[in-house]
């Protein structure tokens, strides 16, 4: 039976690595068995009782790696070795068996894998979620709970469990969170800093922290606590808990809190403790507005979260702006999208993969424009916005953040429609999301002006990128494939908004007067 | 070439004091892991730096566990310098390492308990559950040293004994062979109560008068770094906690924590190190001058003991 050795000097490889070794080759057809030891004096004579020793591996040192591989014949014996070589130079397992191959089955095999873990990512079926959360949580795991579909007694049972514990519950439904400076779920390289987010939201959670990492500055700690928190059933049990955690955290210097609106009892609740946190505070629920004497400071958008998060944390009294770019600029970018224009082309027609991203554009559309379809699902006449992520889009596909296929079909027949002035868009980086969003959505961008072009009609597209340069897709790198494209993109998804609102304003003024 | 990322080592083993102390020094890297580095002096000797909450081996710099992402990330590759300037050790000109602040772990050296029977039953049964199979548990050869090892031990008959610990030395799969975890583990159970034992701490000396010399020819230089310290009484924390909770009044929840750390380390490592820690407290625990505590307490059968997983 043909033997095969391979002798690699001097290296030194942890022995999850040499196991995988011993493995890969033991995959192929025609290998028949397979080893990768140190070669010491006593592991070369066990390799020889055993018939694996060549005089190759005679020759090792203790600190030569012998990968030895029997087969049935040479060929077979020399593809196990190179397996076994191709898994050492990669790093991972060169052999297709799966992508479950070597991961954990269970919980508790995963803490074993890894010394020290003290936070759990549960991202199973619903209806198996809140059994494997309670088990973290038992084992004084804190938890994020990616799966939705998750009851709510499961969830308050779940808080509760945790809020006895000392621990984080976030979620279900808790798309992104950064703790200790990991990003967890879909979230963004943003660096360590002093500002602390607590959120109902997971792209409204993304939005701050790139904007405030742009700006300069870093996050200390981002806490997801899941869409569902803040409604008066759940009663906003983690809110509470994070915004403690926020409080008790050293590195903390301004914390900020952003969701859906409260329920009405847990906002009373929340407003007490906001009363005695003892640092500067940030509010985003969209439709609260602080109280004159408040002690904390409210923001309107996504944006003005992190401008006033920033101020505040530099001892400067938070002013909002409607634009970062010079007020010149704005009018030129009106003048140049609008300029081509038809007379039927009226609406700003959003089509977004963030839910929340979607909600603040639909705000600030009707803050502005006359005849905005209410709500993100699509249908009506009018402005409108449409959040491509909902479930009811979401059936058997994967999610527009990680695939931009339906949101290409969205834009090209978005085009179609003579009445569509703008199309305004969300592209999002950071772990999770597709390697290229822009990319993705290029060729659909490129062929909808094609087509408007040849309809006789400009078409506008207006977006912005959430997301930072430490991230995978580099936010800089994606809005220069845009605009080389001949889109418009902003700052944030609040001034890509308003642009849009004023280029829809603008087309409504110029056929009135006409 | 990118920013240099600046972390603080938060402990070091007693062992690198004054390689952390001197002015200046320079080496290079020796290895790089999945989740660790390992990194030379100038004599040689090993420095393994790692993020987590514990310290993992005898040469162990230890950063902060939100760390370790950042230095799974680095472009480090083996043969790159590493250079000790002052409180700062600079690794290839990417990661600075601020040493102004380090906490030196020292493992204890004496212990006033001793071993508890009830408390080895848990740690066994703790490695039975969580335990991983593939190390010395694997090896027929191993397992006829270790039964020698054990009956020695038992006895204190050290001649029959040191011949069965040199074989075992460079013995198994891993870049620390089985046998050499297995003999470290052995050492750490053994030496925690030396003081108590007159004959343990002969049979101590006498190894390791006998290994030292010939261990850099007998396994790898990981292996020999780790026999080399345990044979001087200095290991990582994660083992002495394991040790320490099996040498005390038995608290279920102590042992189970402190072995299933032991047990979590490397794919078998932490495993053969269990077993060797476990076999060599049994056997003062069996030996035959020794009144029972406990009605359940025998001399455990050898497959008990050796193939516990």
């Amino acid at each position: 039976m043909p033997i095969w050795n391979v002798v690699r000097k001097g290296v030194y490889h942890d022995s999850v690595t040499l196991m995988r070794l011993t493995r890969d080759p033991e995959l192929l057809t025609g290998v028949r068995r397979a080893a990768a030891m140190m070669g010491t004096p006593p592991n070369r004579a066990l390799l020889k009782e055993a018939g694996l020793l060549t005089p190759e591996g005679e020759m090792a040192s203790p600190n030569d790696l012998i990968i030895a591989v029997e087969a049935d014949e040479m060929a077979a014996a020399q593809a196990g070795a190179q397996a076994a070589e191709a898994a050492l130079a990669t790093g991972r397992s060169s052999v297709l068996i799966g992508p479950m191959t070597h991961r954990p089955r269970t919980l508790q095999a995963a803490q074993k894998m890894l010394d020290g873990a003290n936070l759990a990512l549960i991202s199973v079926p619903g209806l198996y979620a809140g059994l494997e959360a309670m088990k973290a949580l038992r084992s004084g795991l804190h938890v994020m709970l990616f799966s939705d579909n998750v009851t709510v007694p499961t969830e308050i049972a779940l808080k509760r469990l945790a809020l006895a514990k000392g621990l984080l519950m976030m979620g279900p439904d808790c798309g992104t969170a950064i703790i200790n400076g990991v990003p967890l779920g879909f979230a963004n390289a943003a660096p360590h800093g002093r500002i602390g987010l607590a959120a109902a939201s997971g792209t409204g959670l993304q939005e701050v922290s790139c904007l405030i990492a742009t700006a300069g500055e870093g996050i200390s700690q981002a806490i997801g606590v899941g869409g569902r928190d803040l409604s008066d059933e759940v009663g906003g049990l983690m809110m509470s808990q994070a915004l403690a955690i926020l409080a008790a955290d050293a590195a903390t210097e301004v914390v900020c809190i952003l969701g859906k609106p409260p329920g009405p009892e847990t906002w009373e609740r929340l407003q007490g403790q906001l009363a005695e946190l003892r640092k500067p505070c940030v509010v985003h629920f969209s439709g609260v507005v602080s109280g004159v004497g408040s002690p904390w400071h409210s923001a309107a958008t996504l944006e003005e979260v992190a401008q006033a998060a920033i101020a505040l944390a530099c001892g400067r009294r938070p002013q909002a702006s409607e634009f970062t770019i010079p007020p010149a600029e704005i009018a030129r970018l009106i003048a140049a999208a609008t300029r081509a224009m038809q007379p039927g082309q009226r609406y700003v027609r959003g089509l977004y993969a963030g839910g929340t991203l979607a909600y603040e554009a639909l705000s600030l559309l009707q803050a502005k424009l006359p005849r905005v379809v209410p709500g993100v699902l699509g249908g009506g006449e009018g402005h409108s916005v449409v959040d491509l992520g909902e479930d009811r889009f979401t059936v058997g596909r994967p999610h527009p953040m990680i695939d931009a296929t339906l949101r290409c079909e969205w834009i090209l027949n978005t085009a179609q429609d003579p009445s569509t002035a703008v199309i305004l868009l969300d592209i999002i980086l950071g772990y999770g999301a597709h390697p290229d969003p822009a990319g993705e959505l290029l060729p659909a961008i490129q062929e909808a002006m094609r087509q408007a072009q040849a309809a006789g009609r400009h078409l506008a597209v207006v977006a912005s990128v959430c997301g930072t340069e430490q991230d995978p897709q580099r936010r800089s790198t994606q809005v220069d494939a845009l605009r080389a494209q001949g889109a418009i993109v902003m700052p944030s998804n609040a001034q890509a908004a308003r642009l849009a609102a004023m280029i829809g304003a603008q087309l409504t003024r110029a056929r009135t007067s006409c | 070439m990118g920013a240099i990322v600046t972390m603080n080592v938060i402990a070091a083993s007693a062992s690198l004091r004054p390689f952390l102390r001197a002015v200046s020094w320079e080496g290079q890297i020796a290895a790089v892991f999945h989740t660790s580095l390992l990194f030379t002096a100038p004599d040689g000797s090993l420095l393994h730096l790692h993020a987590g909450p514990h310290l993992v081996s005898p040469f162990s710099l230890r950063i902060d566990a939100g760390c370790a992402r950042g230095l799974h990330q680095m472009p480090l590759v083996q043969g790159m310098p590493v250079r000790k300037i002052g409180s700062i050790l600079d690794i290839a000109r990417r990661l600075h390492l601020r040493l102004d602040a380090i906490t030196y772990y020292q493992s204890p050296r004496q212990i006033a308990g001793e071993v508890d029977p009830e408390a080895i039953r848990i740690g066994r049964q703790t490695l039975h559950i969580h335990g991983r199979t593939g190390g010395v548990d694997r090896l027929p050869a191993a397992r006829t040293l270790i039964t020698a090892m054990q009956q020695e031990l038992a006895t204190s008959k050290v001649g029959q004994s040191l011949e069965a610990t040199r074989r075992l030395v460079g013995l198994g799969p891993g870049l620390t062979p089985s046998g050499d975890d297995f003999l470290v583990g052995c050492l750490s159970g053994l030496r925690l109560i030396r003081q108590h034992e007159q004959a343990v701490f002969q049979l101590l000396e006498r190894w390791r008068d006998a290994l030292l010399p010939e261990i850099d020819a007998r396994t790898t230089r990981v292996g020999a770094a780790f026999i080399r310290y345990a044979l001087h009484g200095a290991f990582a924390e994660v083992l002495d906690q394991a040790a320490l909770s099996l040498v005390a009044p038995a608290q279920p929840p102590v042992v189970q924590s402190a072995v299933g750390r032991l047990l979590a380390q490397g794919e078998t490592s932490g495993s053969d190190t269990t077993r060797g820690l476990l076999t060599g407290l049994e056997a003062l625990l069996f030996r035959p001058d020794r009144e029972p505590r406990h009605a359940w307490e025998a001399a455990p059968s050898i497959s008990s003991t050796s193939a516990a997983t």
